[in-house]
């Protein structure tokens, strides 16, 4: 077994709560004593419903945000103070990318020259810790001579790219995607699910994988942990827990799936009718 | 129809419900369409954002229209609704509702037919209710306007009808503001509108995409369920092929503002015809098949409307483009009732 990459030790991260009609004032935990570790070159999918703390333990993992109780190390240490040149550091070989591509970028420059601001930013232009010049990166995610295109010159999975490009520059080795091909087709998430798949493969590069939708996480996870009120409920590798959840939760989770097609729908249709007969 | 059913729809198992259907889904459909488009072309200026859309949905019928972003699903849903707003016009085409020809309605007759005979519901609910209103009352406005009946029993029967789409405590729940209450419930609530006159004609355009699948599976229930008890033609706009399995009859693909494929729900996911729907088909993940591999991607991506392609404006990304594909194919039957759009329907790479 390899040393991992991240450890959470018993994680917890608390809001004063935001109240409301059926709300009390009392803090939301939402994130509640989470154990994971993710290791080098490896994809663990986070799945659960709104509200269950994914994005949060996404920004605990990336290190954005510290927790309320508990430990997270990244390459064996925690995470440095937020702005400390050591942190700036570890903020390199951790990146994140979220669903909103267009709000990850700046509308006012070239994607081109935002890559080479990041790069800039981290000292890595033309250094040997980068993985390469702005133009070689954009054309490994399949942005080849777009490079002097705007944000809004480019299309959603095309900005979506360029986020990932910038992500890359920085030869991350770790990167938070929470939701982000969630507001994709389905022909372009293909493409941005193959990228990542091939960047991987590639680059040793591992993924915190945050989407609520089961096919996406299934397709790309080695692992997979279910979140339900900020626990995670069930870890295990990403066939066994979907062939044979051992969860309620994660057995609702699936049995609420739509169906994959028609014939599938109506065999599970008369399933359902035979059992609720039974009863 | 009984109240029980809904009931159990409302407290929710996670899955839907699974009710002896009472409609054959593989039916064609019938004889006399609730609502039908008829050669439909909406755009602005010189560009045609929707080109030359027909299609019928009859009573009790669900239509799934399916394609990627940009390919005028909405514009469609909008243009039958009357609802276009300025510079997107319809440039021409027929709306008929029954024998009623929608498009030559004045806007007070057509207010008049929206809410009472056709209704829409948007993919973002806590948006399109109003957000200073407790929603109780605005469920029984849409009664007063459309039913003409007193405020007092509207407000009973709204509560009425927030029940019935499963809203727990709705006597309570109807003094709510929709910011006091979860996405799923809001989409309630606008169902538990949409519903109030009994319309026609139910449109909704990615009605259920900002839900979990939890609720999701419970709102596409409980849609079918009261669809079955009301016979109300619906039309669904999605981008998700297993919601398309969960509830079409019929489907219409759209690629660019045209219909490329349509036909029973089994034979487009059984055969595609059109390389468009094929490679739909081919992308889908789902947490119950296997996993792994490279996926079939489309390649590329939607054209812009003022600048597609001459021909068929799929060519570009498609695997079995020839020559003669420089010539916009037509829509034309393929086998059975499904059609296609396409010089080389039904064959493979
Ligand atoms: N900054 C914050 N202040 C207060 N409460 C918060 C904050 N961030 C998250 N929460 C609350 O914490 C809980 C978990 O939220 P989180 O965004 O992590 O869930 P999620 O699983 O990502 O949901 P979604 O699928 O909707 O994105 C929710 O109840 C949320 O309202
Ligand atoms: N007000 C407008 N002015 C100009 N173009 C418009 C306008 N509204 C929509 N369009 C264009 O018309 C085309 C069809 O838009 P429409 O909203 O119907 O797509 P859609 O299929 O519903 O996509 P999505 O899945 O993203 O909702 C798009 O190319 C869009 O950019
Ligand atoms: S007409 Fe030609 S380009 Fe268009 S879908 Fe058919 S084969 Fe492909
Ligand atoms: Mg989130
Ligand atoms: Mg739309």
């Amino acid at each position: 077994m390899t040393v991992p990459l991240l450890v959470l030790a018993d994680v917890s991260r608390h809001y004063r709560g935001k109240g409301g009609l059926f709300r009390t004032g009392e803090a939301v935990l939402a994130v509640d004593g989470v154990d994971l570790e993710l290791h080098p070159g490896e994809t663990l999918g986070i799945v659960g419903e709104s509200g269950s703390g994914k994005s949060t333990l996404g920004r605990l993992a990336s290190g954005i945000e510290r927790p309320s109780t508990g430990k997270v190390a990244f390459q064996g240490e925690p995470y440095a103070p937020i702005g400390s040149p050591a942190w700036r550091r570890q903020r390199r070989s951790v990146q994140v990318v979220f669903q909103n591509p267009s709000q990850a970028l700046d509308p006012r420059l070239s994607i081109t020259a935002q890559v080479r601001g990041a790069m800039d930013a981290h000292g890595l232009t033309g250094g040997k810790a980068s993985a390469g010049s702005p133009a070689a990166i954009l054309a490994r995610v399949g942005l080849e001579g777009l490079g002097r295109r705007y944000p809004h010159q480019l299309s959603g999975g095309q900005l979506q790219r360029a986020v990932i490009a910038r992500a890359l520059s920085l030869s991350p080795d770790l990167i938070v995607c929470d939701e982000a091909v969630s507001a994709l087709d389905v022909s372009v998430q293909a493409q941005i699910l193959n990228l990542l798949q091939d960047l991987q493969a590639e680059l040793g590069v591992a993924y915190l994988f945050i989407s609520h939708d089961l096919g996406v996480v299934r397709h790309v996870s080695h692992r997979i942990a279910v979140m339900q009120h900020g626990r995670i409920v069930e870890t295990g590798a990403a066939g066994d827990v979907f062939a044979s959840p051992r969860d309620a939760y994660t057995q609702a989770l699936i049995a609420a799936l739509p169906a994959a097609s028609p014939a599938a729908r109506r065999a599970r249709d008369a399933r359902r009718r035979l059992e609720l007969a039974k009863v | 129809m009984t109240a029980a059913v809904l009931t159990k729809v409302g407290v929710g198992s996670a899955g839907a419900l699974p009710v002896e259907p009472t409609i054959d889904p593989a039916r064609a459909p019938a004889a006399t369409p609730v609502l039908a488009i008829e050669g439909l072309t909406v755009g602005t200026g010189a560009v045609d954002l929707v080109i030359d859309v027909s299609f019928e949905v009859a009573a009790g019928e669900t239509l799934c229209l399916v394609g990627e972003s940009g390919c005028g699903k909405s514009l469609t849903c909008l243009a039958a609704m009357g609802l276009l707003a300025e510079p997107v016009r319809r440039k021409s085409g027929s709306v008929r509702l029954g024998a009623t020809e929608l498009t030559s309605l004045d806007d007070r007759r057509l207010r008049d037919i929206r809410g009472r005979d056709m209704a829409m519901i948007f993919q973002d609910p806590v948006a399109s209710l109003n957000p200073v209103q407790r929603v109780g009352r605005q469920v029984a406005e849409a009664l007063v306007v459309h039913e003409g009946i007193a405020m007092r029993s509207a407000m009973r029967r709204a509560v009425e009808l927030l029940g019935r789409v499963g809203i727990a405590r709705p006597n309570e729940r109807a003094n709510a503001y929709p910011h006091q209450l979860s996405g799923g419930m809001c989409q309630r609530v606008m169902i538990a509108m949409a519903l109030a006159c009994r319309p026609k004609v139910i449109v909704a355009d990615e009605a259920t995409t900002a839900l979990d699948v939890t609720t999701q599976a419970q709102i596409l229930a409980l849609m079918k369920t009261l669809q079955d008890e009301t016979g109300t033609a619906m039309i669904f706009v999605t981008h998700d092929l297993s919601v398309v399995a969960e509830i079409a009859d019929r489907v219409a693909v759209m690629y660019s503002g045209r219909i490329v494929e349509t036909g029973p729900v089994d034979a487009l996911f059984d055969h595609p015809a059109h390389p468009y729907t094929r490679g739909l088909m081919d992308c889908r993940l789902h947490a119950l098949s296997a996993a792994g591999g490279r996926l079939a991607a489309i390649g590329g991506t939607v054209p812009r409307p003022s600048a597609r392609p001459v021909g068929c404006a799929f060519r570009p990304r498609c695997p079995r483009a020839e020559e003669r594909c420089e010539m916009v194919p037509e829509l034309k039957p393929f086998a059975g009732s499904q059609s296609a759009a396409c010089h080389f329907p039904g064959s493979a790479r």
